[in-house]
């Protein structure tokens, strides 16, 4: 016998519906805050960065790639790691697979890591994934 | 000179602070309710389903693959269709680069879906998943956890879904559902998404929890990402099966033009 609490299809039903209650308040005040951040005020990024990436050095204009929105994800490799942070790897696992769809909706993800591009470029290929990433090695992006 | 407000780099942080308070209380809020889920009664299962799988048939306890936790994306991949939901795929995209983490820490997540075995493994090919994905194909199971309907059903006007009565109005035509999915509209919205979650314990299975519709939102990956970023999910809606909604500006991941 299981040491849970265990209930018919209609004891749960009821617990579920509640929930669903409190899901749904969750849900709406996920969709405000999502609205609040769309309101938030541009600040203009004046300084020049310079990132090395897979077609060369690129400015931060450049890693929107004709879209409008560009969202970085700082992806923790800095120049002395020997490989990725592995949280930082599950959450790319992730966006490895849908990235393309932000790609053809007017938004690029980038991953950007301190690291120079080659060990960027050996720790993709190993893991497999397709996502661009860039080095912003030696320049101020990841301290700004 | 730009629409949107702009500001000082001071401005911005003052702005965000605040708004960092109100997502710090969304977050404990969140994880209020995942511990709420966690309190739901369990309900035995007792019917016996009997899935296809790349391993042959299977049980409901054999999709656990000697995990303890068993989550369910019920993928939308009717008989009749052609092709896999492609709303579901964009989930999909997602969790398929994660299951793995999830079998390494006691969750089995298997998709789903009521197409015969052969179609779901030439459509998982196609889009280079490798998820373990189960036929549930003459089975009650999706009618059960309430995710797909019967003719009969839809006929009625009137479905069971997300816990409440739904009208089985749309405004898919059959043009579209046929260009996305190969089938009527009819056919498409007998099929609807949705998550369930199961517990193995002493050699019985457990119902313990199920989400449609919004339910997933935090599943999908590419819309929390969307959520963050300046124009917000900037999409048009149209009106699915009852409370579902679709979105048209997403395809299957091997249908965009490559830039």
């Amino acid at each position: 016998m299981s040491k849970h609490k265990t209930g018919t299809r209609e004891e749960w039903l009821a617990a579920r519906l509640e929930l669903l209650e409190a899901e749904k308040e969750l849900t709406r005040r996920g969709d405000e805050l999502a609205r609040r951040r769309q309101e938030l005020p541009w600040v203009r990024v004046d300084k020049e960065y310079r990132f090395e990436t897979d077609e060369g050095g690129a400015s931060l204009a450049d890693l929107c790639r004709g879209r409008s929105q560009l969202l970085v994800y700082h992806f923790m490799l800095g120049p002395d790691y020997a490989a990725g942070c592995p949280s930082c790897s599950t959450i790319a696992d992730g966006f490895n697979g849908f990235q393309i769809h932000l790609a053809n909706h007017d938004v690029m993800l980038w991953a950007v890591s301190r690291a120079p591009l080659s060990k960027l470029q050996a720790y993709k290929r190993r893991l497999g994934w397709t996502f661009p990433w860039a080095s912003s090695f030696g320049s101020d992006f990841n301290s700004d | 000179m730009i629409d949107h407000k702009t500001g000082t780099r001071k401005e911005w942080l003052a702005a965000r602070l605040e708004l960092l308070d109100a997502e710090k209380e969304l977050t404990r809020q969140s994880d209020e309710l995942a511990r709420r889920r966690q309190d739901l009664p369990w309900v035995r299962i007792d019917k016996k389903y009997s899935f296809g799988t790349d391993e042959g048939s299977a049980s409901l306890a054999d999709l656990f693959q000697g995990r303890s936790q068993l989550l369910v994306y019920h993928f939308m991949f009717g008989p009749d269709f052609t092709a896999g939901c492609p709303t579901c795929s964009t989930i999909a995209d997602g969790f398929d680069g994660f299951v793995i983490h999830l079998a390494n820490h006691d969750v089995a997540l298997c998709a789903v879906s009521r197409a015969p075995l052969a179609k779901l493994q030439a459509y998982k090919r196609r889009m280079g998943w490798s998820f373990p994905w189960a036929s549930s194909f003459g089975t009650d199971f999706n009618y059960d956890f309430q995710v797909s309907f019967t003719k009969q059903q839809q006929e009625s006007g009137v479905v069971e879904y997300n816990f409440r009565a739904m009208d089985t109005a749309s405004d898919l035509g059959d043009e579209q559902a046929r260009l996305v999915v190969g089938t009527d509209a009819a056919t498409f919205t007998r099929e609807a998404p949705g998550m369930s979650a199961f517990v193995l314990e002493d050699g019985a299975v457990y119902h313990t929890y199920s989400a449609y519709t919004r339910g997933l939102d935090g599943l999908w990956g590419m819309y929390q990402w969307l959520d963050r970023a300046p124009r917000g999910r900037n999409e048009q809606m149209f009106r699915g099966l009852g409370d579902l909604r679709g979105s048209d500006w997403y395809r299957r991941h091997d249908e965009y033009d490559s830039k």
